[in-house]
């Protein structure tokens, strides 16, 4: 199964899409305002047409090229590809300064295909027994994983975690809208017979995460992009250095994979984290910000290695990662295709030929960002008024090909709008997201436990997985709670 | 105060009510368990809850004198919420003529009009912004339709 795997994969035409994919996914890494997810939501419309294993390739290209592609602008410009580069500026740019930006970058690189690497290694032997273990799921585990995940991502994601379980309750509310699970009677649908099959999730995702994004930037004074300078000899950088880093490399790759499993965690969170400990662990914590490579290492290794912990649930439980991988769950489905742990039973083929592309993308990510820098950097510079009415027409696209109806197209600029004003009041969307996910699953695995049961909830806590991850959450939303409070009383006393 | 949370918080709780009226029109029927109404009236009182909660935080917080605004700056928010009705608008004329016009025809005028909307106090470059907004909407719609084969309405031009 693993070699019919790998060998799906092995054809011009699968590896020149991946290659495709990698190197569109660095540009849309790399350009500041176009991030990763709205690339990876822009070009799943092309992967209608193909066959599951190629499509999936390209998705699987696009977000390891994108997930890396951040790291140029942070370096060259000061301003973060991707929010989960934002670290990679705190050091990069400074050295950068330095008239070091060739050794930033190379840094970066290197450290970016290690990091995805060490984390498709854990992928690729954590799943297939995480896989195992979740065959032996019910209803009551389906059920506690999915209020775990939606807990933990609406305490996570934003400054304020009222706001974001008002973001994750408003994605859940979404999906009351059309039939209701078990039953199949409408609800919600205000005599719309549209809204009875419920809202698309493309259209969702393109609108919270594309669409929005104009409205960012409307209005707003465009500053003139001016890439640093730079040179590139070799790998940019000395063996000594590289020895020297192996440590920091390590914990980075670890928490990046780790945090990357938590769902809806992505590579930002894992960054910042990987950052703080760094910078806590060094014995020169204050050259921080000063363009140590410790920092661009910890960054770099963090937040590609999210890239295979954030596929851990995404391919085991079908919940997602990180936004980027929740589109891959609706790439997935275009082709009628569940995630979970049945996929291992059933797709095996797939599996390992996704395992097989990710790793070719990460080879693809280092080579082309070496050989193509000056690409790159010249995209940089595109600015973006021309570019993002551009991409709202590949948005129109994406939505109304989905199910060739126009009313796929308003729910985008519906949530396109709704997102633009989320992020006014300050609701991190991920949480909405997450909440459009997991709320059927929810929904669903309750009543389904609650007719095993004869009604009665008590199974849910009593089952030991069950209940282990309800007791989690639970204290999960203690401390959040106990956090805000005391938060709120410091800043009392303190004035 | 911050009046922005305060009234987020009142929007929200609002929400809940509204939500909790629309859920006594389902119709139902479970033999065991739960049936479609019990989570939506559960989000209704979450809604009512998360919303009151916000509501005490804000009332709680201290006063802090806000910072004077200054004539330019309110001109500022004032032009740049101009620009964000420009671009719904742009967008809600686009889908809107989408069916009738076609896709070649609509995205090339969308892409002109946004740029001019974008750009805002930059030199405008017609000719080339109009050369632009022809060429991608010609390009992509070649490249997904021909090549990937995804629908896409034609219009008049189809």
């Amino acid at each position: 199964m693993i070699v019919e795997g790998i060998m799906s994969v092995l054809t011009v035409k699968t590896i020149s899409l991946i290659f495709g994919g990698t190197v569109l996914g660095i540009l849309f890494g790399s350009i500041p305002g176009i991030t990763v997810t709205m690339g990876v939501a822009l070009f799943l419309p092309i992967t209608f047409s193909m066959e599951p294993v190629q499509g999936l390739s390209l998705l699987m290209g696009l977000y390891i090229g994108g997930t890396s592609g951040g790291l140029i602008s942070a370096v060259l410009l000061n301003i973060p590809g991707t929010p989960a580069s934002i670290c990679t500026c705190f050091d990069g740019a400074p050295l950068a300064q330095q008239g070091k930006a060739g050794k930033a970058l190379g840094i970066g690189i290197v450290f970016s295909f290690l990091g995805g690497m060490f984390s498709l290694i854990v992928l690729f032997f954590v799943s297939p027994w995480l896989a195992s273990v979740a065959l032996n799921f019910g209803a009551y585990e389906y059920f506690s994983i999915g209020i775990f995940s939606l807990t933990l991502v609406s305490t996570m994601s934003g400054k304020s975690f009222i706001k974001g379980l008002i973001s994750a309750l408003l994605g859940f509310s979404f999906t009351f809208i059309g039939m209701a699970p078990i039953t199949a009677l409408p609800r919600f649908t205000f005599g719309f017979k549209q809204l009875n099959g419920g809202l698309s999730l493309l259209p969702i995702l393109i609108g919270l995460f594309a669409v929005s994004q104009l409205f960012e930037s409307s209005g707003e004074t465009e500053q003139e992009v001016k890439p640093i300078e730079y040179s590139i000899k070799g790998f940019g950088f000395s063996l000594k250095e590289f020895v020297s880093q192996k440590w920091n490399f390590l914990r980075s790759a670890v928490i990046g994979t780790g945090v990357g499993i938590l769902p809806g965690l992505g590579g930002a969170i894992c960054s910042v984290v990987a950052y703080g400990v760094a910078k806590k662990q060094s014995k020169y914590p204050e050259k921080f910000g000063t363009g140590v490579i410790d920092g661009i290492v910890a960054s770099e290794t963090a937040n590609n290695a999210s890239t295979g912990g954030a596929l851990v649930p995404l391919m085991t439980l079908g919940i997602p990662g990180d936004n980027t991988t929740a589109i891959l769950l609706a790439g997935f489905m275009v082709h009628g295709i569940t995630p979970g742990p049945l996929l291992f039973e059933n797709n095996g083929v797939l599996v390992y030929g996704i395992f097989t592309a990710l790793v070719l993308a990460n080879i693809f990510m280092i080579i082309s960002e070496f050989g193509g820098m000056r690409l790159f950097v010249k995209v940089l510079a595109v600015p973006k008024h021309i570019l993002l009415p551009i991409v709202i027409t590949l948005c129109v696209i994406g939505s109304y090909g989905l199910n060739n109806r126009m009313f796929d197209v308003w729910t985008m600029l519906f949530f396109g709008v709704l997102g633009f004003g989320m992020k006014k009041f300050d609701i991190p969307s991920t949480p909405l997201l997450l909440g459009a996910i997991l709320g059927p699953i929810i929904e669903t695995e309750l009543r389904r436990g609650l007719m095993r049961s004869r009604g009665s909830f008590l199974p849910f806590f009593t089952e030991p997985i069950s209940g282990a991850i309800l007791i989690i959450t639970i204290l999960i939303v203690l401390y959040s709670a106990l956090k805000t409070f005391r938060k709120a009383s410091l800043k009392k006393r303190v004035q | 105060m911050n009046k922005k949370n305060f009234g987020l918080g009142v929007f929200v709780i609002a929400l809940g009510f509204a939500m909790f009226l629309a859920s006594l029109g389902i119709k139902d029927f479970a033999a065991v368990g739960v049936g479609a109404t019990f989570f939506p009236r559960l989000a209704s009182m979450g809604f009512v809850i998360l919303g009151a909660l916000l509501i005490i935080q804000v009332l709680r917080k201290p006063e802090t004198t806000g910072r004077e605004t200054d004539s330019s700056e309110v001109a500022d928010t004032r032009k740049k919420y101009y620009s964000i009705v420009q671009s719904i608008v742009l967008i809600v004329l686009f889908l809107t003529l989408l069916e009738t016009l076609g896709y070649i025809i609509c995205s090339a005028l969308y892409i002109f009009f946004q740029i001019l909307v974008l750009a805002n106090e930059k030199k405008k470059r017609y000719v080339l912004y109009g050369i632009i907004s022809v060429i991608s909407s010609l390009t992509t719609y070649v490249l997904f339709v021909r090549v990937f084969q995804v629908m896409i309405p034609r219009g008049i031009l189809g």
